[in-house]
């Protein structure tokens, strides 16, 4: 098997073109670069900037590219590290491999302001529960109702040991309940109507009809007015407020590239990057678009209430949480 | 059989290299984990293994028996009846295995959910579900490989039994059954692991509460990233499947076969109306359980196809990688057919080994090569062969160590061996055998998402890929067309072997 892989790698090494052009790569979640995503036109627009290629690097989702860094360790191949959100960014930042992004972080318009200087916001986006108005008249007006509703009406939820939505959603329960967090998840529970591996799974379910509620997005509902020109699926406001996702960027200390690597730092909170967000990615700029954002954007609910773990909570207690909501809905 | 083994006991040169080619591979996978793992800390269970493990074995059991048992039973009746639309019906059951699980999810719940055709039939969310679709998968797999079975008893056997007057049960007890108890118990074996090692099917439908031993290896080898407890959970796994594995084939050891004449094609069984009856029952049920999801599949699907070029690049990138590794399983299965016990277990090894576990550790061997995509593209064939060899074995294991008990003294006796024996003996007899396992081996690499989930990094986008990645982006309806897509090749792929198979049958 060693010596098929090791002739394949020679092949390979033979069949590679010479090097022209500096190629800065980039480590990614797919979906940021599959068709639909916003990676293509990014690296064209960058690409006109400088002499040089990027080159995507796909992987899974956030938590697989930190996984990735995690084997690699120094040795990795990345010159930029793209899509980790705040969840992860504690134990990121222990690898010891990230540098400073050097980016000036008053450009970044996140809700809460941003400080971090070795982690540069992309996007943001405030989990929500996203409802049919066809089939549900009355949706809950906050976490507690959603809690302690009838359970008739049903929502499909993500597990929060595989997916980014599913541990928001254990977040937002605990800041909400803090210690009482699993009773809240025990009166939940005869309103689950399943917990789906991601959030793909989840929200098929719930398009289908097979729930009148999911665990998205605010900014889910903007996609079926843009692209399905319905506005039936709507995301419930909650008072307790919402809990929310950032995703970020760093780059990596030791990069072959490091200028090159800077100048993608500089360029994500840019017209040229920020443009591509709303309507590919489905989420929150973190800068100025070149335009104002499409009126769908403008229709959605617009959290009162920002709801976040520091990086270093949820590093400290994620194992713990998870153990006890596992308790509570078993 | 000890016959056999006195004439057959030394390995050939492939044989061996088989053997050690897949221990290579598990080997590869496994030992750069320990390394990792020792370098980390001490191996850690952690708390609540039991009920996850008892949980794993409760809904794999269940979902084996009613998969394996009514499977033979309706292959048996599929096996002793001809009638029109047949072949066409044992080709729509070879689809399912294609289909990645949540499209057959979404086929099922289109059906039984809530807000499907038959709401309120079955409780989807919860054991049964889980069940359910298992069967959905399993049953017409089972049924397939068994009426292939059944389909190379020598006819002469019914002649004899309907000489002797044998009943119904007897006919079962003295001919099928010892012809069909050996790959029963591979077959059994196959689905067990299958639906041990199920995941998605198991998370969507059984939610929070239903944690397999395979769930609990993901979630520590990917958001804890406990690369200890990970492989401490992985070998716990494979002492559990590989024991049973290991001591179920030692239970269920190959009957004597007879020499197959084909004298005489029919068979004089099963003419009593009420045999009759039994048997167009057990099609309908078996027919109603698979073909329904199927047309929701279809009917959702056929208005979402779009032959774009995200889909024709896909369309190829799965049947190049389908293709590659469908040739590679089927030549170490034929070549790791006819051992027992250890090869056995090392036909197995990528349902009792989880893929993401062999993914990292190959990972960590190899990623200080600068290998480039043909590296990537490398290990996700061998992967997906990994993954296919056991559907291979299943088909050939059986039909090689039949054709070798038929043949191998006459072949003694005239002096054919080597070379001469596997082209003008051997391999004649062994092209339907063969293009079915090619087929089984093809067909699960193009349904299959978790090779390139793994391995993948360089662009490299299969069926299964692109409808995962446009779910993730709010085109569920296409990606319903480009379920429909795969499962339209997979059809298409069937109806050619079958052909293939047919067309190479000797007379």
């Amino acid at each position: 098997m060693k010596k098929m892989l090791l002739s394949f790698v020679a092949l390979s090494s033979l069949a590679l073109p010479a090097m022209a052009k500096d190629t800065l790569t980039i480590y990614t979640y797919d979906s940021f670069v599959a068709d639909y995503g916003p990676g293509a036109k990014i690296k064209a627009t960058f690409e006109k900037t400088c002499d040089c290629e990027v080159k995507w690097v796909a992987l899974g989702d956030g938590v697989a590219v930190l996984n990735r860094l995690k084997l690699e360790g120094k040795d990795t191949k990345a010159d930029v590290v793209l899509g980790l959100d705040t969840n992860i960014t504690a134990e990121a930042k222990d690898l010891g491999i990230f540098g400073k992004h050097g980016v000036d972080v008053t450009r970044a318009k996140v809700p809460g302001g941003w400080s971090d200087d070795t982690f540069l916001p992309f996007d943001y986006g405030h989990f929500a529960v996203v409802y049919n108005s066809e089939t549900l008249k009355n949706p809950p007006k906050s976490l507690d109702e959603l809690v302690h509703g009838d359970p008739s009406q049903k929502i499909v939820l993500e597990d929060p040991r595989a997916s980014t939505p599913g541990l928001g959603f254990l977040l937002w329960m605990k800041q909400v309940y803090g210690d009482k967090a699993a009773d809240a998840w025990k009166a939940l529970k005869p309103r689950i109507l399943t917990t789906a591996p991601g959030w793909s799974e989840a929200y098929d379910l719930f398009t289908k009809g097979e729930a009148p509620m999911v665990f998205s997005y605010v900014t889910s509902p903007a996609y079926h007015i843009v692209e399905e020109k319905t506005d039936k699926y709507k995301a419930a406001e909650f008072s307790e407020g919402h809990y929310l996702q950032i995703e970020v960027a760093g780059l990596i200390e030791a990069s072959h590239e490091k200028a090159l690597a800077q100048k993608f730092m500089d360029f994500i909170l840019t017209p040229g990057f920020q443009d591509e967000i709303p309507t590919t990615n489905w989420m929150m700029p973190a800068s100025a678009t070149s335009q104002p954002l499409p009126d769908a954007f403008n229709a959605l609910v617009k959290p009162a209430k920002t709801l976040l773990y520091s990086p270093e909570d949820v590093a400290k207690n994620r194992k713990a949480w998870i153990d006890e909501w596992q308790k509570a809905v078993e | 059989m000890n016959g056999r083994r006195l004439l057959n006991n030394r390995l050939t040169l492939a044989q061996v290299a088989a053997r050690g080619l897949v221990l290579c591979a598990v080997a590869c996978g496994v030992l750069p984990l320990f390394w990792f793992a020792l370098s980390r800390g001490a191996v850690n269970f952690g708390t609540g293994v039991w009920p996850v493990l008892l949980f794993t074995l409760k809904q794999a059991a269940a979902s084996t028996v009613l998969s394996v048992v009514p499977g033979f039973f309706v292959a048996r009746a599929l096996a002793r009846r001809q009638f029109f639309g047949r072949a066409l019906l044992l080709q729509l059951f070879a689809i399912p295995m294609a289909v990645p699980a949540i499209v057959a999810v979404l086929g099922l719940t289109g059906l039984y959910g809530n807000n499907g055709l038959l709401a309120g039939w079955i409780n989807l969310y919860g054991f049964g579900g889980i069940v359910l679709a298992h069967v959905f998968f399993n049953l017409p797999m089972a049924t397939r490989l068994f009426v292939d079975v059944l389909e190379q008893i020598a006819p002469e056997n019914f002649r004899l039994g309907a000489q002797l007057g044998f009943s119904e049960f007897q006919v079962l007890r003295q001919i099928e059954l010892p012809h069909a108890l050996p790959a029963m118990f591979r077959i059994a074996s196959l689905v067990f692991l299958l639906c041990a090692a199920s995941f998605v099917i198991v998370l969507t439908l059984g939610g929070a509460t239903a944690t397999t031993l395979e769930v609990a290896i993901f979630q520590s080898l990917r958001m804890d990233f406990d690369v200890p407890r990970a492989l401490a959970l992985s070998l716990l796994q494979v002492a559990l499947s590989g024991s049973l594995v290991f001591f179920g084939a030692k239970a269920f050891s190959p009957s004597m076969v007879l020499s197959r004449l084909r004298l005489s094609p029919r068979r004089y069984d099963g003419a009593t109306p009420l045999a009759y009856a039994v048997d167009v029952l057990l099609i309908g049920l078996a027919m109603l359980l698979v073909l329904p999801p199927l047309a929701v599949l279809i009917v959702q699907g056929i208005f979402n196809v779009q032959f774009d070029t995200p889909l024709l690049h896909a369309l190829f990138t799965s049947l190049g990688i389908g293709a590659c590794s469908a040739v590679i399983a089927v030549a170490l299965a034929w070549n790791l057919a006819g051992g027992r016990g250890l090869s056995q277990i090392l036909a197995l090894s990528a349902l009792l080994i989880p893929p993401a576990v062999m993914a990292t550790g190959w990972f960590l061997l190899l990623y200080k090569l600068n290998g480039g995509v043909l590296l990537v593209f490398a290990t996700i064939v061998a992967l997906n062969a990994l993954m296919a060899l056991p559907f291979a074995s299943a088909v050939l294991g059986p039909a090689l160590n039949q054709l070798v008990g038929a043949h191998d003294k006459l072949c003694q006796s005239l002096g054919i061996f080597g070379w001469n024996r596997f082209w003008q003996i051997t391999l004649p007899q062994m092209m339907r055998p063969l293009a079915q396992a090619g087929l089984m081996a093809l067909v699960l690499s193009l349904g299959d998402l978790a090779a390139v989930t793994l391995l993948g990094s360089e662009g490299i986008m299969t069926l299964p890929n692109l409808v995962h990645a446009q779910m993730g982006h709010y085109r569920g309806q296409d990606a319903q067309g480009t379920a429909l897509v795969l499962m339209g090749l997979c059809f298409a792929i069937t109806v050619i072997a079958q052909r293939l198979g047919r067309s190479h049958d000797p007379r």
